[in-house]
């Protein structure tokens, strides 16, 4: 066999594969959110859900392979996040650390690196493109496959692949929240001090921590029959007015939906509850088992949270 | 008749006639029974307790007690284990059913108003929960920036 001939072969081979890789509609969403934390980028969004709404000036930089950004609330009061690596912190106006909590999925940095769970759980399908703050954007319409989660819809910028808007609706199409940019410029050079401010993070915090973050060696629960693709991503965990109690928060995500389940001690004279509530697009399960008050927060239908609340064994 | 006492209990007859009712209670023993027994399905519906347990089993012992009594009524076939069943016990069963009917009815009555209260108030959530939630979660930084510091 020639070398030409081999050379052939192998473009038979290889081209039908590359061309399947081309058309897995999937990958745009990989590529998204690798854009959310690669690219350099300055903008203003808008966020709306339930009654509130609010504008946010953003700045977003990977430097050295370290992510960092800051968002200032334009409405209301004047305080910042801060984002470094994987840690996300708030600021006072005076630069006074108020808090921190672990990962970044805020807006537009909503997609998980891993999307084989949302392939599991969501129904992938392409709208129309239009225009959002200027630049084209295609839609990615995420459609759940069951009663558990809503649905997502995300426009995606045509050339770099960032998120420009995000809306989720419910099951009767019904708008539960959206942020979407106002404004966007990208390429910027920022440098390193913008983001890093002259506070000591660890000493601050320190002092107003309560949490405790050791390592919860004994989960004394079991958990049976959670919604599909729901897995425990964080547990925290916090002293009961200073008694020898903790109180729990595992935190469950499919990948884009999010759900809190609190056990909590209860003290005497407590009356336990019992049902669901909605508060505005947060629904909320409660149940009482063997002294322990549980309850299941989430932005997710109320069946999720029933089962959620449903699921704790002791 | 019947209509007449159903609608005193729903409050939908006037002075006069609940003064007719009420004398012609004392005359008939007919009216007083169905008055009795209208009293004790409102008193159900307004889920007072009007069956307290022991009482409702000893009415029905004494049900029981009052019928005839068919010994060997259910007889084994000689040739199989088919059981054949008197027609003398279908008044006993007759009166067993009713009476369960009722008695389920009443229990019904509970477990339906204990499932209402299964809807809390906005109040019944401690803000703080919700707060923990959206400080953890949320992917608009709305609620993480506004949110009160939970471990506060």
């Amino acid at each position: 066999m020639t070398l030409f001939k081999k050379l052939l072969t192998l473009l038979l081979i290889v081209l039908p594969l590359a061309s399947i890789a081309m058309d897995d509609p999937w990958v745009i969403l990989e590529d998204s959110a690798k854009a959310s934390h690669e690219l350099n980028y300055e903008g203003v969004f808008h966020s709306q859900s339930s009654a509130d709404t609010n504008s946010t000036h953003v700045i977003h930089a990977n430097i050295n392979n370290k992510e960092y950004c800051l968002l200032k609330m334009l409405d209301g009061a004047p305080n910042e996040v801060f984002c470094a690596g994987d840690m996300v912190y708030v600021t006072s106006q005076d630069g006074l650390l108020i808090k921190k909590r672990k990962n970044q999925f805020l807006f537009p940095s909503v997609l998980p690196s891993d999307i084989n769970n949302l392939k599991k759980n969501y129904q992938l399908s392409f709208g129309e493109k239009k225009r959002i703050a200027d630049r084209m954007a295609q839609l990615v319409m995420l459609t759940a496959k069951d009663n558990f989660r809503f649905n997502y819809h995300i426009w995606i910028d045509d050339k770099n692949f960032l998120p420009l808007k995000l809306v989720v609706t419910d099951n009767k199409n019904k708008t539960i929240e959206q942020s979407t940019f106002t404004t966007i410029a990208f390429n910027k050079e920022f440098k390193k001090d913008i983001f890093e401010k002259n506070i000591n993070l660890s000493t601050i915090y320190a002092n107003k921590n309560k949490f405790v973050e050791n390592y919860v060696s004994n989960k004394f629960w079991n958990l049976k029959d959670l919604p599909s693709g729901f897995r425990e991503v964080d547990l925290i965990s916090r002293r009961v007015g200073g008694l020898n109690l903790l109180d729990y928060q595992l935190i469950f995500s499919d990948g884009l939906a999010y759900v809190s389940l609190f056990i909590r001690p209860i003290s005497m004279g407590t009356e336990p509850k019992e049902g669901t509530v909605t508060i505005g697009a947060t629904n909320i399960s409660a149940r009482y088992q063997d002294g322990y008050q549980i309850m299941s927060v989430g932005v997710v239908p109320t069946e999720t949270v029933n089962t959620f609340s449903g699921a704790i064994e002791f | 008749m019947n209509e007449k006492i159903s609608s005193l209990f729903d409050s939908e007859i006037n002075n006069k006639e609940v003064d007719t009712l009420l004398s012609k209670k004392n005359k008939m023993s007919g009216v007083r029974s169905s008055l009795s027994e209208y009293q004790m399905i409102s008193d159900a519906l307004k889920k007072k307790t009007v069956l307290p347990k022991n009482n409702l089993t000893d009415k029905i012992m004494s049900v029981i007690d009052k019928e005839p009594t068919q010994m060997g009524g259910i007889v084994k076939a000689n040739s199989s284990n088919t059981a054949v069943v008197s027609f003398e016990i279908w008044p006993v069963l007759g009166s067993l059913a009713v009476l369960v009917v009722i008695a389920s009815t009443a229990f019904n009555i509970e477990v339906n108003s204990a499932s209402t209260s299964q809807f809390l108030a906005k109040e019944d959530i401690p803000q703080e929960i919700i707060n923990a939630h959206h400080a953890a979660t949320a992917n608009n930084m709305n609620y993480f920036i506004q949110v009160s510091d939970p471990a506060k």
